[in-house]
């Protein structure tokens, strides 16, 4: 499943944010989207799902048109959305988020509610608390379970790690490593360099709404001052 | 205490025959304002179309044959002018409420003007079907048995509205639209679908209430209007998109303006705006309201 972004521009209001972004997935592969606040890399991931209307480029899975489709429809078409703070429905129990994500939506779903809780067992344990209840971990797992359950051929993944205890991050490393091992594509938002480099295959930066540098992870580690340039981190 | 109870019995029936039937009116208003943020001015004109449907149905004659074919009709009505609401305010979904309220109330307007001009301005009964047509004895005061009923309706919905909304797949489809559409959207789920489906829903149930307030309220101009005041206070102190919410809401509102009025008939408007304001200042999202900082 091949993502491909081309001069793609969006913003909210008069406020243009994406000022023409060309980034491209690959099939089977992690990419990690790093930036500082505020270049746009969630605005990115809301128009590419459907929740922010483009001004203007392409968005292509697998050569079908999404720019200016519905989310529901960028929803059926394959793509499925981690968002940033997890969004959890705060009055919905466990198993009514997995029920209503897999009622719905539209890709080949490999993912069954059992499969689901195999690989994510301690949402089976809270399978009656709702959302509201769950630690931030948890919503995260219920986030991931969630996106997974609608059939995606793709996962955009906001921030995974926002907000979480160290050892929780790296469950979801390790989440998103078996996810890698079956096959799945997946655009990662993040902050934290320390799972973005566990995970992800290849690396973009973006600085002021448009894609600044593009390399594999390994050339990106290497590559101190490049980071040090584009993030202001070491 | 016990003397209280025994002189107010009468305002406390009154009071739980007006929260039922302003719970049946204000659930859908409620839960169409709190998940598609779409504010229906027109809700009160579904409420007039239903009573005079009862009107038109029972003739001024006792019959259920009347009653139930006006329940029917109005049941009917309710859910197409739902369905047209909805698409009709599709392209105001996000454009703000004044753009919303002018294009509802602007209808609202039309569906009083016309019903005025076949009906005229003159106040009509809808009476009540046989059986309940009639007072009887309740703890030695005498009470019509109509209002009686109501409120068993009033809860035989409100329980039944509860079920559906919290303990099936599409009632929680409906919670999460409430709390975040954005991410149902994000699953696959079409918005404009539930928001149509919720629509008519809450629509029929106003005309259904039309019909069921008639034999109290009856038939009149101007009704439209005060019907959709009460239940926009039930809403704001129910909270929005909460069914228990505008329970509660309906209940207080009731007792407010039955309790109100019997004794202090001097400041029975001012009593219904006292209690929404301290509800605001309290809790400015209702008792009840749902929208916890989505996002």
């Amino acid at each position: 499943m091949t993502l491909q972004i081309s001069g793609l521009t969006s913003g909210y209001g008069r406020s243009s944010v994406l000022q023409g972004v060309d980034l491209d997935v690959p099939d089977g592969r992690v990419l990690g989207l790093l930036g500082r606040n505020g270049v746009g890399k969630t605005t990115l991931i809301h128009t590419v799902m459907g929740l922010v209307r483009p001004t203007g480029g392409s968005i292509t899975l697998d050569g079908e048109e999404l720019a200016g489709r519905r989310s529901d429809q960028v929803a059926r078409a394959g793509l499925a959305l981690v968002p940033q703070g997890r969004r959890i429905w705060p009055n919905l129990d466990v198993t009514e988020h997995l029920d209503l994500a897999s009622r719905r939506g539209g890709g080949a779903g490999i993912w069954t509610v059992p499969k689901i809780l195999e690989l994510l067992p301690r949402l089976g344990e809270r399978r009656n608390h709702l959302g509201g209840q769950l630690s931030g971990g948890e919503q995260q797992m219920l986030a991931i379970a969630r996106a997974l359950l609608t059939g995606p051929r793709m996962l955009l993944m906001d921030e995974p790690s926002d907000g979480l205890a160290p050892t929780i991050v790296d469950q979801i490393g390790g989440v998103i490593g078996t996810l890698k091992e079956q096959g799945v594509t997946v655009l990662l938002v993040e902050q934290d360099l320390h799972l973005a480099f566990l995970v992800a295959d290849k690396i973009a930066v973006m600085v002021k709404g448009q894609i600044a540098h593009r390399c594999s992870t390994a050339d990106f580690r290497a590559d101190e001052p490049t980071a040090r340039r584009l993030l202001g981190v070491a | 205490m016990t003397e209280w109870f025994a002189d107010n019995f009468v305002s406390i029936l009154n009071g739980l025959a007006i929260g039922s039937l302003l719970f049946i009116l204000a659930v859908g208003l409620s839960l169409v304002f709190g998940m598609m943020d779409v504010l229906n001015l027109g809700h009160g004109a579904l409420y007039l179309i239903g009573a005079y449907v009862g009107y038109q149905f029972t003739g001024g004659v006792s019959s259920w044959g009347g009653f139930l074919t006006a329940l029917g009709v109005a049941a009917a009505f309710g859910l197409v002018a739902g369905l047209i609401l909805s698409v009709a305010t599709e392209p105001l979904v996000g454009r703000g409420h004044l753009d919303q309220a002018l294009l509802t109330l602007g209808v609202a307007l039309v569906v009083a003007e016309v019903i005025s001009i076949i009906f005229g301005d003159d106040v009509q009964n809808v009476v009540a079907p046989p059986g309940l047509n009639e007072s009887i004895q309740v703890f030695g005061n005498t009470y019509p048995a109509y209002r009686l009923a109501l409120i068993g309706v009033g809860a035989v919905l409100a329980v039944a509205v509860w079920l559906v909304i919290e303990k099936t797949s599409l009632g929680a489809l409906i919670r999460a639209s409430v709390s975040d559409r954005e991410m149902v959207s994000a699953v696959g789920v079409d918005n404009r679908k539930v928001k149509a489906g919720v629509f008519a829903f809450g629509s029929m149930l106003a005309a259904l209430a039309g019909v069921l307030g008639g034999p109290v309220y009856g038939a009149r101009t101007g009704l439209d209007e005060t019907v959709l005041l009460l239940a926009l206070v039930v809403i704001v102190i129910g909270g929005l998109g909460s069914v228990r919410g505008a329970l509660i809401g309906s209940l207080v509102i009731g007792q407010v303006e039955s309790l109100g009025r019997a004794n202090f008939p001097d400041f029975a408007s001012f009593m219904l705006f006292g209690a929404l304001a301290l509800v605001l200042i309290v809790r400015p999202r209702g008792l009840f309201g749902s929208k916890v900082g989505a996002g």
